[in-house]
């Protein structure tokens, strides 16, 4: 069952705010169930969400949460993959606390993630997870890409990860955990299409071999992944996870920054698999800076209902007249992060990839 | 564009070819949608943009495209940044400066470009205004113009963004059947 939303309350940056459920106190006048009080909010839906926003509003932290959440699904797990979300953010980390919003640490903190009939909720302030029996035995299965490439350092990190205390988090170790699994014996034919544009990308498969990957090239070459240009690496573990049948009907993708080292010319290419990906049945998750990257998905979906915006902003709380008669300290609270979603780029603001993109047009006109 | 006249409005309101949007202009110094009809009267076979406005201080040459209506035939493979598109659009600029220069309207011009299209947004608009502004003469003026200007400037918006404008929301765009959006 896909993943319908996410809430959280002070942790990392996002706080308590003023607001209606996530709709927009500032446009609207007060309705009976409205709440003064409200955690951060974010419906998702069902195909491609796309995080948006300006660096440190919280992408990551969402795309973690989630990958905590579904983890936590899975009775058991694969030995050696985590599953708190402490470990997801640093190995270094010795308890919740440092996780909490720094100015609420005395609130409540937690995020909670729900399927729309079952919840999760991670509570930071009771140490604990809330909901539990719920959500365990779902088994929902979900891969988490990091923003930097890990198989080429694969050799030896697992077991050096069992003995050492290594400077990586959760999913960078989790990942190399999901591209080690054996190959499925059959893939579903829905995916050779993907497979095999993934393989032309790269110019064949990838194997592993005593903790190495390698790419086996179509003239039979077989160069070790750190050889191999980083773009094309990525690439290369889609093509793995896929082979190893964790992306399949009924999966998550949570991708963080997928354009990462990744030349725009590969973008259409990478739009393609996911959103065929998605009309596989995979929920996916992406959080992405890149413009051109996060249209592609705009103008290539073949309904809008399969990929949708969300956009992560900062701004300071302007709470209705009607509101601030419950609230002491309306003034005291400043630069929140939103979100608004939106199956159109073109409906956020302030939409900051965007901003960012207009500049330098402006600039190229003005020169 | 091929220009068909819709109605013609005596108070300054036009209506634009696909008769679902108008403009009202009843607040310009001047203003026409008759280019297209005089250049035709005329025997001239030359482009012309869809309407201009006179204000205090510059002209409005405005051109009109709008392909996120109903009606549009295949609006998807409407693509502006195609290069004959943008040789289209400007030269519907230049061959609207003569209707200019026989009215002695001598203020500069600013070129608005107002375009609704699929999956259009600011920044596909912006890339279209670039495109725009080589082809149009500001390196020319610049080169030979001697402080005379041919044109101040280029825009590219959409509707919303003509009307939420301080300059230009003063000739606000709405629809003739409000009903139908």
């Amino acid at each position: 069952m896909p993943i319908k939303s996410i809430e959280v309350l002070n942790v990392m940056v996002f706080q308590r705010q003023w607001r209606k459920n996530n709709g927009d106190c500032k446009q609207e006048k007060l309705k009976i169930g409205d709440k003064i009080a409200d955690a951060f909010k974010l419906n998702f839906c069902d195909g491609i969400n796309v995080l948006i926003g300006e660096n440190g509003v919280g992408k990551t932290t969402l795309l973690k949460m989630i990958y905590a959440a579904t983890q936590w699904s899975i009775p058991k797990t694969e030995r050696g993959k985590t599953k708190q979300l402490l470990q997801f953010f640093s190995n270094s980390l010795k308890d919740n606390e440092a996780l909490k919003n720094a100015d609420n640490k005395n609130d409540h903190c937690y995020y909670k993630v729900s399927d729309g009939e079952h919840c999760f909720e991670d509570s930071l302030s009771l140490n604990g997870i809330v909901g539990y029996s719920d959500w365990l035995g779902l088994n929902i299965q979900s891969v988490f890409i990091p923003t930097t490439e890990m198989l080429s350092h694969s050799k030896g990190f697992l077991a050096m990860n069992e003995k050492f205390n290594m400077p990586f988090d959760g999913t960078q170790l989790d990942i190399i955990v999901n591209a080690s699994l054996p190959e499925t014996r059959e893939l579903p034919t829905s995916m050779d299409g993907i497979m095999r544009e993934i393989s032309d990308a790269i110019d064949g498969t990838v194997i592993q071999e005593d903790d190495s990957f390698y790419i086996i090239k179509k003239d039979g070459r077989k160069v070790d992944f750190s050889l191999e240009a980083e773009g094309l690496r990525k690439l290369g573990l889609l093509w793995k996870l896929i082979r190893n049948g964790l992306l399949e009907k009924n999966s998550i993708l949570l991708w963080d920054e997928p354009e990462a080292n990744l030349n725009p010319e590969l973008y259409p290419l990478v739009t393609n698999i996911l959103l065929e990906l998605q009309k596989n049945g995979v929920q996916i998750f992406v959080a992405t800076h890149n413009y051109n990257f996060a249209k592609y998905l705009e103008i290539r979906r073949e309904n809008k209902e399969q990929v949708m915006f969300h956009n992560l902003y900062r701004g300071n709380t302007e709470m209705p007249v009607e509101l601030g008669m419950y609230s002491q300290n309306r003034n005291e609270r400043s630069d929140e992060v939103y979100s608004q979603s939106a199956y159109s780029m073109d409906e956020l603001e302030p939409n900051h990839i965007m901003i960012a993109d207009n500049k330098l047009l402006d600039e190229v006109y003005n020169y | 564009m091929k220009y068909i006249i819709i109605e013609v409005d005596m108070t300054g309101i036009f209506t634009e070819e696909n008769g679902k949007y108008r403009i009202d202009c009843s607040n310009a110094i001047w203003a026409t949608d008759e280019v297209h009809k005089d250049y035709q009267n005329a025997g001239l076979h030359i482009n012309d943009t869809d309407f201009l406005i006179e204000n205090e201080s510059c002209i409005l040459m405005i051109e009109y495209k709008n392909a996120n209506i109903a009606s549009a035939v295949r609006p998807e493979a409407f693509n502006p940044t195609e290069d004959n598109k943008i040789s289209n659009v400007t030269r519907k600029f230049y061959d609207s400066l003569h209707y200019l220069k026989l009215k002695n309207k001598t203020k500069t011009v600013q070129y608005v470009y107002i375009l609704e299209y699929p999956n259009g947004d600011t920044v596909t608009r912006k890339r279209i205004r670039n495109k725009l502004k080589k082809e149009l003469p500001f390196a020319l003026q610049d080169n030979i113009g001697d402080g005379i200007k041919l044109i101040d400037k280029v825009d590219v918006v959409s509707i919303e963004e003509w009307n939420e404008n301080k300059d230009y929301g003063k000739y606000p765009i709405s629809p003739v059947n409000k009903d139908e959006f």
